[in-house]
């Protein structure tokens, strides 16, 4: 049912609207990351650097919206629990934006492209973390607590990968698998590895925010390794 | 974990511990002639605590009110049917005296009801229909009344003076003092501020908030800010019905039923 002052479903519509593209531009930022480093490709790296800025600008007019809309609204029940979930969504995709630019900070700065046999699992890592986010995004998007249920149930399936991921990188360094990096790449990638699996793990807290948000209910006991 | 979003409930009322009930209202009806105005209201009111009654107007929180001390009575036609009862006793059986349940009941109305006398006498003036009070006694009786309605401060060296002359703010709390004054178990406030300033309201709030600790507090409200910041369990009403009872911090953040909930959120059609 729509409220009876048309302004709360303006302004309420607003907020979505904003996080929903937020969203959208911290998954697209993320997989042009990915690409970048899977190709090696300095230009696409330095574009996610420089577009990191819209989503701490969307970041910051969320909050404010939020902020607006409690202090003139005064909401109460889940109209409340609108801003508040936006505020923290947001704070957690301008940090997915943060570790994409991150990422193609580090594919500038390593030395060669990243070996076949080391970079695929550490891009599809990198694909199941990107993935997740646009599934929670799109959960949110579309007001679907179930949808928001299942990514956060399947969490560990990223820390597994990430394991797997290590393993692969340790046993790089080793010298037990053939790649042709410098130590200074080998530091980079384990970082990147790192960078996406915290991005899974964003993508899991803001399930358990839009679940909260539509139900009023918290998710607890999040699966663990 | 379930997370099925179920179909809510039509109506949720929160069942009290039996040990902290004060007052009881058990399936009550209310009749203005022909025209039944509640319907089978069941709740329990919590001792040392406020209850807020909250609900478009029309819904029947004030009438519920009224029943509480059968301030109906005075009119003709209006009829309770069910319990309300008050430490075990039932208010509604024509056993009890009135005047004594108005004693133990007290009521505060919207608007500012101070009588045309001086502001001590506006204090005293329940007092001696029940008590003989030698005039020390009364004295302090009327002083512990102010201080406790927040009014002392601002009136004890105008005593003399007409409670008309007092600001609006201050005619209601004078008239909470009055209410306390006889000492009631129970003090019904039917929209205490809605005639007032924000400072007066806060002060109004202030003195509810205090007097929780010694009395049973139920207040009517429009302002749902109010019913949030003053009250330990809220009831919202509809058509005459309880929708949904329950501790406040709930009703407000995560009410149940979908009725109640596009109410405060202002859905409502």
């Amino acid at each position: 049912m729509d409220h009876t002052l048309k302004a709360v479903d303006a302004d309420l519509g607003g907020l979505t609207h904003g996080i929903a593209a937020m969203g959208d531009l911290a998954v697209s930022q993320v997989r042009a990351s990915l690409d970048a480093f899977l190709g090696h490709d300095l230009d696409l790296a330095a574009k996610v650097v420089r577009g990191d800025d819209a989503l701490d600008i969307q970041d910051s007019e969320i909050e404010k919206a939020a902020v607006r809309f409690i202090a003139l609204r005064q909401p109460m029940a889940d109209d409340l629990r609108r801003p508040i979930a936006a505020m923290k969504i947001s704070m957690q995709l301008e940090r997915c934006g943060d570790l994409g630019k991150n990422i193609a900070k580090r594919v500038i700065r390593m030395d060669a492209a990243t070996s076949p046999d080391v970079a695929e699992p550490i891009a599809e890592l990198g694909r199941l973390s990107a993935d997740r986010l646009a599934a929670v995004v799109g959960a949110f998007r579309n007001g679907d607590a179930q949808g928001a249920y299942a990514v956060w149930l399947k969490d560990t399936e990223i820390d597994e990968r990430h394991e797997q991921v290590l393993a692969g990188i340790i046993a790089s360094l080793d010298g037990k698998k053939s790649a042709a990096q410098t130590a200074g790449d080998w530091a980079h990638l384990l970082f990147i590895a790192k960078n996406l699996e915290r991005i899974g793990d964003h993508a899991t807290n803001i399930a358990e925010l839009v679940h909260y948000q539509i139900t009023g209910r918290e998710l607890e006991d999040r699966p663990k390794l | 974990m379930n997370t099925q979003l179920e179909a809510p409930p039509e109506t949720a009322v929160l069942q009290l511990a039996p040990e902290v009930v004060k007052l009881q209202i058990r399936n009550l009806d209310f009749f203005y002639g022909q025209k039944q105005s509640l319907f089978d209201v069941t709740v329990s009111f919590a001792g040392n605590a406020v209850t807020a009654l909250i609900g478009p107007s029309g819904c029947g929180k004030s009438t519920l009110l009224r029943t509480l001390n059968r301030m109906y009575s005075l009119y003709p036609g209006q009829k309770a049917t069910g319990e309300v009862i008050l430490d075990g006793d039932n208010m509604l059986s024509p056993r009890v005296d009135v005047a004594t349940l108005r004693a133990r009941v007290g009521m505060v109305f919207q608007k500012p009801t101070p009588f045309p006398m001086s502001i001590y006498d506006n204090v005293a003036y329940g007092v001696r229909l029940y008590e003989k009070l030698s005039k020390a006694d009364m004295n302090d009786r009327v002083e512990e009344s102010l201080r406790r309605a927040a009014l002392w401060d601002e009136v004890k060296d105008k005593l003399k003076e007409s409670g008309l002359g007092l600001s609006g703010g201050q005619q209601q709390r004078l008239c909470v003092a009055r209410g306390i004054a006889v000492r009631p178990e129970v003090l019904l406030l039917d929209e205490p501020a809605s005639a007032l300033d924000p400072i007066s309201t806060a002060r109004l709030e202030e003195t509810i908030a205090e007097l929780k600790r010694d009395y049973t507090i139920v207040i009517v409200t429009h302002n749902m800010g109010q019913a949030a910041r003053l009250s330990d369990h809220t009831g919202f009403m509809y058509l005459g019905q309880l929708v949904e009872f329950g501790e406040t911090e709930q009703l407000f953040t995560n009410p149940v039923t979908s009725r109640c909930r596009d109410y405060i959120t202002g859905r409502f059609g």
